[in-house]
């Protein structure tokens, strides 16, 4: 230990070694294995694993979000989801109560969701405050209970409608049909339907996407990746020498990935004559052999950025800037006169909010609501998927949001259908890809639950 | 002659990756004796103990140099498990005691009597049983001679602190075969009673011909009970003397002294008076852990630069801490000739009351943020500053905080490859420099600095201080300067306060002479007046 620190004999070897815990090692796995997966998707099952990735995100991303305000405000994962999931499931039932439907029905659902679930945050909130340390452990414990407390109000809410009640006795059904109330009114909202009839073709410009990748991830490591530079040993001049080379450099590179990403797109989808003979060179072509159709929920994806979009704004806010401090230094946080308390209540509340919200997109999607135990089943995922994503349990972005939804149920739903591919002669009775589905997702939850000190965790 | 003194340490230097703390320092004590090793806190004290201990820090970085005579004769000691075989026994600041034992189990803790019995006659030595009644005498005869009378079967956790230092002090005596006992400031944490009990059983100790080092601050206790004193600064030997030949005075002077020139002293000490003041401490006193202040009264003069000084846990730190309402405050705090709210960080930071932590990465800074962020984080959220701002949601203003960032980069030289680095990443002076540019972001009218130049580099240290200076001479802003380097506060304060036990000891100038700041430190100086005045 005493003796002069090693040259790096192979220095680039060192940055790549830095870029890969940069990126942390488990989220490279995850990426990989969903790259691994996207090639292994046949090609007859390429338009559906697109709609059924895309629906997933889409029910998903909402939930995954509600993380954000509660890992920033240092409660850590919201462990709590399911207390969140009964004010949207309270607020779905009232708008089927009066019979609404349609998109008005869903924004009145999302509106009463709201308004129960802010007392409800209030009180999640008082309660983290006073557990300070223990918050993930108690907050687990917390939804589950209230989920079972729920259990006995499912039965005593005095709801009506015969679409809610059991027809015979008391109590509310296990599962609401949603498909003649608010049902995909999200989804529809400029859904993008494609049908293909057997015969028909479709291009995937895989070559164009790889040229792309492959120049950007040079352009990135040539022009933009900041260097591993000894700053202190360094003479001024050199330093400022470097600092000027270093911003043109990383301009020069910017401007070189927007111009490459523009050249790429045109050469994708762009309806330009002379085009289509490179394209189709850089495609991998497929022929149906049977009807298929791909279905693109665009109203509900384009929800899920705008909530992206006011929870990214929100923390570039005042409020939300505090909160990020009372999170990951509370002692600075409380030196800067910061209520560290009224934020944790902030971020614990919102977190709640959303949770609530993200329900009803999923329910919406799904088709039904589901009472009593279900929420049990929505508190781990969106935990694992921000996790995989890069968050650690004091620091989360928008970014880490958006990669592990993706990561997290794309590989969901790849996954099973091409491990039920090579399991099928298993199956005798249950469907094996179901079993799949348990351990894959199960053991993606496990493995990001390990690794819980997120992407490039300081060592 | 040389054959009686039981320890012997000759020529002593070691050094951490090239920097020299302890250079040829002698330490030679008889037995029976009490031998003063006095120093400013970093002097090399404990670095010298650490040596004697065969403490690992001390073989993982190199080892010593120089040599140690046990009776005369040469020893290697290479671990403190060794020191202790060899008769060498401490007695440690922090109460190494378990609460929920009984003062005869701590005291026999790990060195517990045992008599076979028949499982262990089989199962072997550690099935033993434990022989409490002897176990009760030893700790009965332990106690005795610290002078201590006490249950032994009492609960360690319920025994006043005062107690627990002799307990620990009980603990190496009944070790067989001490002869040299170590006394790391055993005093610091007893109150007055309590403070001469010990040292009347550290006399009766030596009576019993074992030799004892006493590290202390109190320079009287040093004339009240030992027999020789080695005083150390800077890593070297002052000098090694009888107590009898010197005095107070003569003994801080040695400890503090470094011949400043005067040329360092910028000080404008005729400049300000109490006509003007801008922050008055009544009655306050700050419940701060390891630095509590009790009851200071202070004036500070508009535009001065004021230091605290003084030893560590001595109360300094306390006095930024309280006010800004980091730790629990009372009493009273008067700016501009009105209450502040105490305990209330917000109301004072929105006074123009700013504040740079000792502690930069724990409270000045948040480390996984970018070096921007940090600096306009206390005036973004205290004075709305760097936002748009349409108060329900107001944002950040990136191009104001980049024009600001900049600006505080340029002028303090913050070397970083741009403002969105990670302060976590910037060495320990720049993030100081950060720190700094925070504090200032608020534009404070008075700005507490506490131990501005820790662990920072020597360029960056100059940097600081002149920052500081430059915006008090220039700018007028009052600055309360918070440091355990004398030196330093010397070097640019127009005055000096010295604070010793949670209390004000002594306001001085930067030009008086080094023993007057050395007797305040010790805290000697009201009992000199005392005498003056008797």
């Amino acid at each position: 230990m005493s003796s002069e620190p090693k040259k790096p004999k192979n220095s680039t070897l060192v940055e790549i070694k830095k870029v890969i815990s940069n990126i942390g090692i488990s989220r490279l796995i995850v990426a990989l294995f969903f790259v691994f997966l996207l090639c292994m998707t046949a090609k007859q099952e390429v338009p559906g694993t697109i709609s059924n990735v895309l629906t997933r995100i889409g029910m998903h991303g909402v939930l995954v979000l509600c993380m954000v305000p509660s890992i920033r405000s240092g409660l850590g994962p919201n462990f709590a989801v399911p207390f969140g999931i009964l004010a949207g499931l309270l607020g779905g039932l009232i708008a089927v109560q009066f019979n609404m439907t349609g998109l008005g029905g869903f924004a009145v659902a999302v509106v009463c969701a709201l308004i129960i679930s802010f007392p409800m945050g209030l009180l999640f909130g008082y309660l983290m405050n006073r557990v300070k340390n223990s918050e993930m452990m108690v907050a687990t414990y917390f939804g589950y209970a209230m989920v079972a407390i729920m259990c006995i109000g499912w039965l005593l809410l005095p709801f009506t409608n015969n679409a809610i009640t059991w027809s015979m006795g008391k109590g509310l059904r296990n599962t609401i049909n949603l498909e003649p109330y608010f049902g995909n009114a999200l989804n529809n909202i400029g859904a993008i339907t494609k049908s293909y009839n057997a015969g028909d073709t479709m291009m995937i410009p895989v070559g164009v996407l790889v040229i792309w990748l492959v120049v950007s991830i040079v352009l990135y490591w040539v022009f933009i990746r900041t260097r591993d530079i000894d700053l202190d040993n360094m003479k001024d001049e050199e330093l400022a020498a470097y600092n000027k080379t270093r911003k043109e450099r990383k301009k020069t590179g910017i401007i070189s990935v927007a111009l490459i990403t523009v050249v790429c797109a045109v050469l994708a989808f762009a309806d330009i004559g002379f085009l289509h003979g490179i394209r189709s060179a850089l495609s991998v072509h497929i022929t149906f052999k049977s009807n298929t159709s791909m279905e693109i929920p665009t109203g509900m994806l384009v929800f899920l950025v705008l909530c992206c979009f006011a929870m990214w704004l929100f923390n570039k806010s005042k409020t939300g800037i505090s909160m990020a401090a009372a999170g990951s230094n509370p002692d600075c946080a409380r030196a800067s006169g910061i209520n560290i308390n009224k934020q944790r209540m902030i971020g614990a509340t919102m977190s709640i909010m959303l949770s609530a919200v993200g329900i009803l997109v999923y329910a919406q999607s799904f088709g039904f609501l589901q009472l009593y135990n279900a929420p049990l089943n929505m508190c781990f995922p969106p935990i694992a998927a921000i996790l995989i994503g890069g968050a650690s349990i004091k620091q989360a972005k928008i970014s880490h949001v958006l990669i592990g939804v993706v990561l997290f149920q794309g590989i969901l739903t790849m996954g099973p259908t091409i491990a039920g591919r090579y399991l099928s002669g298993l199956g005798d009775g249950m469907d094996p890809t179901e079993i799949v589905r348990i351990i894959i997702t199960n053991g993606i939850i496990l493995y990001a639950l390990t690794k819980a000190g997120g992407a490039s965790s300081e060592e | 002659m040389g054959d009686a003194y039981v320890l012997q340490m000759k020529n002593i230097g070691k050094e951490y990756s090239g920097n020299p703390v302890l250079k040829g320092i002698d330490l030679k004590v008889k037995p029976g004796e009490i031998h003063a090793l006095l120093g400013e806190n970093g002097a090399g004290k404990s670095t010298l103990m650490n040596v004697l201990f065969g403490m690992p820090v001390i073989h993982n970085t190199g080892g010593y140099t120089g040599e140690i005579c046990l009776d005369g004769e040469k020893v290697h000691i290479s671990s403190p498990k060794h020191a202790m075989d060899l008769g060498i026994g401490m007695v440690h600041q922090e109460f190494m005691l378990i609460p929920g034992f009984a003062v005869y189990e701590n005291l026999k803790l790990n060195r517990e009597v045992t008599k076979p019995n028949a499982v262990s006659r089989v199962a072997g030595k550690s099935y033993e049983s434990l022989d409490n009644g002897q176990m009760r005498a030893d700790t009965k005869e332990a106690l005795d001679k610290v002078g201590m009378d006490l249950d032994t079967d009492e609960m360690v956790g319920e025994l006043p602190v005062g107690h627990m230092q002799f307990l620990e002090i009980a603990r190496e005596i009944d070790k067989k075969g001490v002869r040299i006992l170590v006394f790391d400031e055993p005093t610091a944490v007893l109150n007055e009673t309590e403070a001469s009990r010990l040292l009347e059983s550290m006399k009766r100790l030596a009576g019993m011909g074992i030799a004892i080092i006493f590290i202390t601050h109190r320079l009287q206790e040093v004339i009240d009970v030992c027999d020789t004193v080695t005083i150390l600064r800077d890593g070297s030997l002052v000098t090694n003397c009888q107590v009898k030949d010197t005095d107070a005075v003569q003994l801080a002077e040695m400890m503090v002294g470094r011949n400043v020139s005067y040329s360092d002293i910028s000080g404008r000490v005729d400049k300000f008076d109490d006509s003007d003041i801008v922050l008055e401490f009544r009655n306050f006193s700050v419940d701060m852990p390891g630095e509590q202040v009790k009851n200071i009264d202070l004036k500070v003069r508009r535009g001065e630069i004021i230091g605290i000084g003084g030893l560590a846990g001595q109360g300094k730190l306390g006095i930024p801490n309280g006010a800004m309402g980091l730790y629990p405050a009372s009493g009273e705090l008067l700016y501009e000739g009105k209450a502040l709210p105490l305990n209330h960080t917000k109301k004072i930071l929105e006074k123009g009351i700013s504040f740079l932590s000792e502690d930069r990465k724990k409270i000045g800074l948040i480390l996984s943020e970018s070096i921007e962020d940090n600096m306009v984080f206390n005036a973004m959220q205290i004075k709305r500053e760097y936002l748009f701002d349409f108060k329900l949601f107001s944002f950040r203003n990136n191009k104001k905080i980049a024009e600001f960032a900049d600006q505080m980069i340029h002028e303090f030289d913050i070397r970083c490859v741009g403002r969105k680095q990670q302060v976590q990443n910037l060495s320990g002076g720049n993030q100081q420099k950060v720190c700094l540019a925070k504090a200032l972001a608020l534009n404070p009218k008075v700005l507490f600095v506490s131990e501005p130049t820790r662990g920072i580099d020597i360029g960056a240290k100059k940097l600081v201080l002149d920052k500081l200076k430059e915006l008090s001479w220039n700018q007028g802003i009052t600055i309360i300067l918070v440091s355990s380097e004398l030196m330093e506060l010397r070097s640019i304060c127009d005055r000096i306060v010295i604070v010793c036990g949670g209390k004000v000891a002594d306001i001085l100038s930067p030009r008086e002479d080094d023993a007057k700041f050395g007797l305040a430190m010790a805290g000697t100086k009201a009992e000199k007046e005392a005498e003056k005045t008797s």
